[in-house]
């Protein structure tokens, strides 16, 4: 009973994220398409000939129409061919997945500090409603949400790491080669990061419980004389869960997004260094492919939020 | 207490000490403003199996007065006054873990809205097994069952199954049976229902009301039944206290208040009522508004709306001290006001 | 706890909101009329080079010291309020432009065009917000207005959503009902009925965007995507002292500041209109 429950969620959570997922492809490819003059020319580089860039053309297929175009371009994705780039002549698909476990570990290391700090900071606000502790907490999540977390990360950098020491500076080894050294690496960059993270969850975790505490269900849970930690420890998180999985599922696409420059200040090479040297570089297929992969991976994420809703709120499975 | 004393008791309430005795109930919110008073001196019995109305027009105090029982009021918002005793305890000063082992199974409560009422997120046998487990010491199992007997009991059929049922897939009306066979769970000797009807239909409401009623007799649970429905209280209750403004205006038997009911506000809410034998005439509502709490009149707070107001009634009426009849008005006795139309 | 002190806590509650309502508004206002007057107001050129200061740390010369090219880091911050401020206004107007009409219509029209343009929302969104910008300002070419743009794409889908959302509400609502059964067109219902409504909760979204823009537009100059040098928004500046870091860290320290306070205005402006406009919220 419960495993077909759990099929049909997933069918019907397939059935939502397919659209996504091919408009995403359409417009990754689509991006291509804003560059400004004869794309052509872009892609054969300044001081190419002519010859080239109509050899370019060919090859690209910038001489057939868009939808042809973007059909094949599709079709090669799916093989797991995303071209190579133009600047290093590696295929991109190596380049990403050589860089992605980096980037992977310090968005999971970041999610971690801002689930493990952030919700035991949003109960003990909303546990005593404007007291010093919930002042502190408020004010703290305005912050946190308000910092440039890259500032963050130089201080970080300034202070632990140049004056006292105690963390590397920069660079990165790989998690394959030594979890334990590259967790290390990964822990001021994870901080940094996290410093919104935990603002967000606290925030939210804040107004949940809040929220569940002047409900009437509540209400009812005092009426029948359950003691107050059973209210809060059973009923109260089980129902801000629902809450605290959709902040997860945002703060999780935030993360993968700010590792980007977090990267650049710690000079690691993940998948944010990959895409904006691309980016300035005007190397677009790895500003593609880089694209792909990181909406690819929010869309799974996304997928896997969606069952996890359904199976703790009954009211979402009905639907 | 078996079947035949609590309908002795029912037949004679005097007879019987009183299992809840509220004195001088006062409750006061808080706002940007300043404190209001929500109620003024609110005092009333409720003897073991005797079915108690409170009836008054929305935000006349009703609601408010039920909640501050078992302290259900938002302890930053509000203040509350007075004494509220319960076999013998002051509700009122007790501390949270005594009041705690008194509500669910010496007091029981079911609320207006059923389905915000209930947890969205726990199916509605855990919910009444739960209540009980924390009150009784007793297996899971055991648990279960006597859940489903206390379903059963409410009406609700093929209890096994709907005991793992989630609250959002029941009726209104499912889900009120199920609020009663939790608020009823551990046995309680009194139950409040805060307008446990308003929500809804007209025919689900009657069988509600058929089901409270029943309940009661059965097992002598003592019933506090706030509502703004004369009608409602007429089918079911014992007694009525009739609020208006914070304040009770009449506390009387259900038959004398329907046969001859001695304040005007009494009187004009059965004018107001819809009522057979009379159709086709345009029901009278009361004319003008209830005062605010932010600013009550002085005297009497009926005054203004009261077409028998006389300059005496600028003084404040004193509630007749009389246990078994009171009424709050100057004029109680001198005047022969209409009832309900039978 | 007394009747006394609850309500004095109630008071202080009310003004403290207000408190931030008028800090934060004071300070934007302040940066504004700075940025306008920026020429008059700093010391220096912002990309005057005094080679004899070079890394200079603060003090009577340079009040914020000068950076690696010998330039006023105080003069530079004055000058770059207004690139920060002009970017993040800049990204809020083109997703504005973009996000309105586009949720107008979803709202308005449902059906097949509501479900393209709410799927076309959910995959951008389901972007990471700077990944996209980046890809879209790689595509575009690097500089201040082409970053801006990529950001104010980025952000559309977050105003569509929240316009098409409020257009729902309007269009359910009985006066639009009233309206069309005295034969107003749709035209005339979108623009005297439905926008009128979506109007303040479009107002506090886009201050609360314009505290996102401003960190986007921060991020994506100090990556050397947004501003070009010698331009000295405050990310870009954030970007030199970070090459200088070991040498000289006291200069990233304003130019942060600066970002936090801009944002954390924008942020409170947003939440105190949000609690003005919105009555159910009063007494949170």
């Amino acid at each position: 009973m419960q495993g077909r429950r759990s099929l049909r969620l997933i069918g019907h959570g397939l059935l939502q994220a397919g659209p996504i997922l091919v408009m995403a492809t359409f417009l990754v490819f689509a991006l291509m398409h804003l560059v400004p003059g004869d794309l052509a020319f872009t892609l054969a580089g300044e001081n190419a000939t002519r010859e080239r860039v109509e050899e370019i053309r060919s090859l690209y297929g910038l001489d057939r129409p868009v939808l042809v175009q973007y059909g094949s371009w599709l079709w090669k994705m799916l093989h797991g061919d995303l071209s190579v780039s133009l600047l290093s002549g590696e295929p991109v698909l190596t380049s990403i997945l050589h860089r992605l476990p980096v980037t992977l570990l310090i968005v999971s290391a970041a999610m971690a500090l801002s689930l493990l700090l952030g919700i035991p900071l949003g109960i003990l606000a909303s546990a005593r409603p404007r007291s010093l502790i919930d002042s502190f907490v408020t004010t703290f999540a305005s912050i946190g949400i308000a910092l440039p977390s890259f500032w963050l990360a130089m201080i970080l950098v300034s202070l632990l790491a140049l004056t006292f020491q105690w963390f590397p500076v920069s660079g990165m080894v790989e998690p394959k080669v030594n979890l334990f050294d590259a967790l290390y690496h990964a822990f001021l960059p994870a901080v940094a990061l996290a410093a919104s993270g935990v603002a967000e969850v606290a925030r939210q975790t804040r107004s949940a419980l809040m929220e569940v505490q002047s409900s009437q269900y509540v209400r009812t849970l005092v009426a029948k004389g359950l003691p107050a930690s059973q209210i809060f420890w059973k009923h109260g998180l089980k129902n801000i869960s629902v809450t605290l999985l959709t902040v997860t599922g945002l703060l999780f696409n935030r993360l993968l997004g700010g590792t980007v420059v977090i990267e650049a200040v710690f000079a690691i090479s993940g998948m944010g260094s990959l895409v904006v040297g691309a980016a300035t570089g005007k190397d677009y297929p790895v500003v593609q492919g880089v694209m792909l992969t990181m909406v690819l991976i929010v869309i799974t994420i996304n997928l896997v939020i969606e069952i996890l809703y359904a199976l703790l709120d009954p009211r979402v499975a009905r639907q | 207490m078996k079947d035949s004393s609590a309908s002795d008791l029912i037949q004679n309430p005097a007879a019987a000490e009183p299992l809840l005795r509220v004195e001088d109930l006062s409750i006061f919110f808080r706002t940007a403003t300043g404190e209001i008073q929500a109620t003024d001196s609110i005092s009333f019995s409720v003897r073991p199996g005797e079915r108690l109305g409170i009836v008054g027009e929305s935000g006349c105090g009703k609601t408010v007065t039920g909640l501050s029982l078992l302290g259900l009021l938002p302890r930053f918002m509000t203040r509350v006054t007075g004494k509220a005793y319960f076999e013998g305890q002051d509700l009122l000063s007790m501390r949270r873990a005594r009041l705690r082992r008194i509500s669910g199974p010496r007091i029981g409560m079911i609320f207006q809205e059923p389905m915000r009422a209930l947890d969205p997120v726990f199916t509605v046998g855990e919910q009444i097994s739960e209540t009980l487990r924390a009150h009784v010491k007793i297996g899971k199992a055991e648990a279960r069952a006597r859940v489903i007997d206390a379903l059963a009991e409410v009406g609700i059929p093929s209890p096994e199954r709907r005991y793992d049922d989630y609250p959002h897939s029941l009726s209104g009306g499912m889900q009120q049976r199920v609020m009663i066979a939790m608020a009823l769970i551990c046995k309680p000797r009194l139950l409040i229902a805060d307008e446990p009807t308003t929500a809804l239909d007209v025919t689900v409401q009657a069988q509600i009301i058929d089901l409270l009623h029943t309940i009661s007799e059965r097992t002598g649970t003592a019933l506090i039944f706030i509502t703004h429905d004369l009608g409602v209280v007429a089918e079911l209750c014992t007694r009525v206290v009739i609020v208006y403004a914070g304040q009770i205006v009449e506390d009387a038997p259900i038959e004398r208040v329907y046969r001859s009911p001695q304040h005007p506000y009494t009187s004009a809410l059965f004018r107001s009522m819809p009522s057979l034998g009379v159709r086709g005439v345009p029901l009278p509502s009361i004319g003008g508004r209830v005062p605010s709490l932010a600013n009550m009149p002085a005297g009497c707070r009926f005054r203004e709306r009261c077409q028998y107001a006389q300059p005496e009634c600028v003084a404040k009426p004193a509630l007749d001290t009389n246990e078994q009849e009171r009424v709050r008005c100057f004029r109680a006795g001198e005047l022969t006001l209409p009832g309900a139309v039978v | 706890m007394t009747a006394q002190s609850s309500k004095r806590s109630l008071w202080q509650r009310r003004h403290l909101r207000n408190f931030g309502l008028y800090v934060s508004a004071a300070y934007l206002i302040a940066l504004l009329v700075l940025s306008v007057l920026a020429p008059w107001i700093a010391p220096y050129s912002p990309t005057h080079q005094d080679l004899g200061a070079v890394l200079m740390p603060p003090g009577p010369q340079h009040l914020l010291g000068a950076d690696d090219l010998g330039r006023d880091v105080f003069s530079r911050l004055i000058f770059g309020a207004p690139l920060s401020l002009f970017g993040s206004i800049l990204a809020v107007l083109v997703a504005c432009a973009i996000g309105l009409p586009f949720g107008l219509i979803a709202g308005f029209s449902g059906g097949w065009i509501d479900a393209v343009i709410s799927r076309t929302i959910d995959t951008m969104l389901s972007f990471p917000a700077i990944v996209l910008a980046i890809g879209v300002t790689g595509a575009l070419g690097v500089g201040l207005i082409n970053s801006m743009i990529a950001i104010g794409i980025v952000f559309s889908p977050t105003v569509a959503r929240l316009v098409r959302g409020q257009t729902l509400i309007g269009r359910e609502a009985l006066y639009v009902d009233a309206g069309r059964c005295f034969g107003a067109t749709n035209t005339r219902l979108v623009l005297r009925h439905i926008l009128p409504n979506a109007v303040q909760p479009v107002i506090v979204q886009v201050t609360l965007l314009l505290a996102t823009a401003l960190l986007a537009e921060a991020s994506l100059s100090f990556l050397g995507l947004g501003v070009q040098p010698p331009q000295p928004s405050w990310g870009a500046m954030l970007s030199r002292a970070y090459h200088y870091m070991e040498i000289e860290p006291s200069q990233m320290y304003a130019p942060g500041l600066a970002i936090l306070m801009t944002a954390l205005a924008f942020n409170t402006l947003g939440e105190s209109l949000r609690v003005l406009l919105d009555p159910t919220m009063k007494n949170r």
